[in-house]
């Protein structure tokens, strides 16, 4: 893959982070309330005291020295001060990452091999199998997570006995077994519509004419459905993966509410109720930085797939 | 060599059997070049993908295709596919469709040779620089390493060329090959499909919808009207005297390939 390609695409990145931890900066300072008047905690004070929380937290700077300020400190790695509790943001989020990464990482496991598993089954067969997967994905995508949540819950937990209904486990396999029900609760949607993606591009590939000749040429079925049915199906399905794995970030909140686990989701909660600015600034620079580095993955991965990306259009 | 008697096609669009083709009949001897003559729509092209089965699936065949005395409709799975693979080779209408567009040209050489016939690999990625030759290619490192959508569709025409050649089957089914192309290189192909055939002796059996282009490459013509064979006979008979009222349309309202013909003339004075 050209270099210069690759470059381009981390520019666009680090472009992308300046212009959005600005608006994410200016965003909580536009947002009704004030953090001085959450940390007096609705006790009537004097204006002395404001004004020395005010001088405290460096409030009357101006905007542009402020956002200034706190831009390079994010850059080294330094997200301030918690409001609420005065702990390291940096802290406060190592200690919640691994969950809701795990969470993300098992749900995108389970969207790329179920959802493209079943797509592919789907795309092939002409049956019940195909008329079973399709009325799957459509339950699938219409029902909310957090309802898709009690469900599982209730079957596989209470029911069943199978998995634990709270908690996030200690160590890798107690992670994952704990983890196992929220992942796919929150992976159900995009499981669904990433199936339904898989299903329609394999069925066009199924009767293009590389694929349909590939077949009239002798070459083996086998390599017919790899090299050319699956393989080229998977242009669609990448950017749709892509899409949906980055938003299972921003969606983990639902999940790891409705299952009590102390992810970054349930940190955001909590933080946008007692308005910590500094939390919500350094979660909601996160979500936008890993949007974009996962985008950036699937525009790496959809350029080495098709060379027509990579290459430039034709002739 | 090739023997298609009574064959008829339907296809089931909404509900409604809808006839494609209708007893059509016609024979192909080794070596020779056969014309099948219509306005699209015809069933000429159907007629071509009967006989490699690649048919539409909701489509119902009748009729008897044998090629050697074997009967196409009968074969199945890895019989099936080694007819395809040595026996009969197709060069449809539009090669930017029929090469995978993410895969190298040489990709699809090398698939057609190794994975179709069983050609060692190493071998057939020699054999792919030797067949790029032979259409008239010239910069052929550079085309072998390219992607379809990099090459002009002439170019492109020929490595289907160079790829339907490569197993050197007993028969050609060409199906509108030059008409996707733009005029100066129609001829150019047509000439280096015309010569390979000669070449390696093989059968072609040659899809178009202009009768005097057909007429300069077959030997018999067979004309086609909605699914049915209307008038048949050698070359000069139909420019001369055709009698059905169809063959004297398509002979008004040919779109003379002057190109062509000259072309020819020129190198047949050559040789």
């Amino acid at each position: 893959m050209p270099l210069i390609f690759v470059v381009r695409r981390l520019a666009a990145l680090i472009g992308v982070l300046i212009v959005s931890s600005f608006l994410v900066f200016a965003a909580m300072y536009a947002a009704p309330g004030s953090p001085e008047n959450f940390l007096v905690q609705g006790r009537t004070v004097t204006p002395e005291v404001l004004a020395a929380i005010r001088k405290q937290y460096s409030l009357d700077d101006p905007f542009f020295v402020r956002f200034w300020n706190w831009f390079t400190n994010v850059l080294q790695g330094n997200f301030g001060q918690s409001l609420s509790n005065r702990q390291d943001v940096g802290d406060l989020l190592a200690n919640r990452l691994p969950t809701t990464l795990t969470l993300v990482l098992l749900a995108a496991i389970l969207i790329v091999v179920l959802g493209i598993a079943l797509g592919v089954i789907g795309g092939l067969r002409d049956g019940v199998a195909d008329k079973i997967i399709i009325l799957g994905s459509n339950v699938g995508f219409a029902v909310p997570t957090f309802f898709a949540a009690l469900i599982l819950m209730s079957i596989f937990s209470v029911g069943l006995g199978w998995f634990p209904v709270f908690g996030s486990g200690v160590g890798v396999v107690d992670r994952i077994w704990h983890l196992t029900l929220p992942a796919l609760a929150l992976a159900l949607p995009s499981l669904a519509v990433v199936a339904r993606i898989t299903r329609t591009a394999i069925r066009e590939e199924r009767h293009s004419e590389h694929a349909v000749m590939a077949s009239a040429r002798g070459v083996p079925a086998r390599l017919v459905l790899g090299r050319h049915i699956i393989r080229n199906s998977m242009l669609p399905v990448s950017t749709v993966v892509g899409v949906h794995i980055a938003g299972l970030i921003a969606g983990a909140f639902v999940v790891e509410y409705a299952f009590t686990l102390d992810g970054i989701g349930t940190l955001l909660v909590n933080a946008v109720q007692k308005k910590d600015f500094a939390v919500v600034q350094a979660i909601a620079i996160i979500l936008v930085a890993a949007f974009g580095i996962i985008n950036l993955l699937v525009d790496l991965l959809y350029a080495s797939i098709d060379p027509r990306v990579r290459l430039g259009a034709a002739r | 060599m090739l023997d298609v008697q009574n064959l008829s096609m339907t296809i089931m669009i909404e509900d409604a059997a809808v006839p494609i083709l209708r007893d059509v009949s016609l024979q192909v001897a080794a070596g020779e070049s056969i014309g099948l003559v219509g306005e699209s729509g015809s069933g000429k092209s159907m007629t071509l993908r009967s006989i490699l089965r690649i048919e539409p699936e909701n489509a119902t065949v009748s009729g008897r295709i044998t090629l050697d005395g074997l009967d196409v409709h009968s074969l199945r799975g890895e019989a099936l596919r080694r007819m395809r693979a040595t026996d009969v080779a197709m060069i449809a209408q539009n090669p930017h469709a029929v090469l995978n567009p993410v895969l190298p040209v040489e990709r699809y050489l090398i698939e057609g040779m190794h994975d179709a016939q069983g050609v060692p690999r190493r071998q057939a990625r020699l054999r792919a620089g030797e067949l790029l030759e032979q259409v008239g290619i010239e910069r052929i490192d550079l085309v072998l390493g390219s992607y379809p959508h990099q090459l002009s569709g002439g170019m492109l025409q020929r490595v289907v060329i160079a790829g339907a050649i490569a197993g050197e089957p007993k028969l050609l089914l060409a199906d509108e090959p030059t008409t996707a192309l733009d005029v100066t290189t129609q001829a150019e192909v047509m000439a280096i499909l015309d010569e390979c055939r000669r070449e390696l002796g093989m059968a072609m059996l040659f899809v178009t919808h202009d009768l005097d282009l057909a007429a300069s490459v077959c030997d018999r013509i067979n004309v086609m009207k909605d699914g049915e064979i209307v008038e048949r006979g050698v070359p000069e008979q139909l420019r001369d005297h055709p009698e059905h009222p169809y063959t004297r349309v398509l002979m008004e309202s040919r779109p003379a390939t002057v190109m062509w013909a000259s072309n020819r003339e020129a190198e047949v004075a050559h040789d």
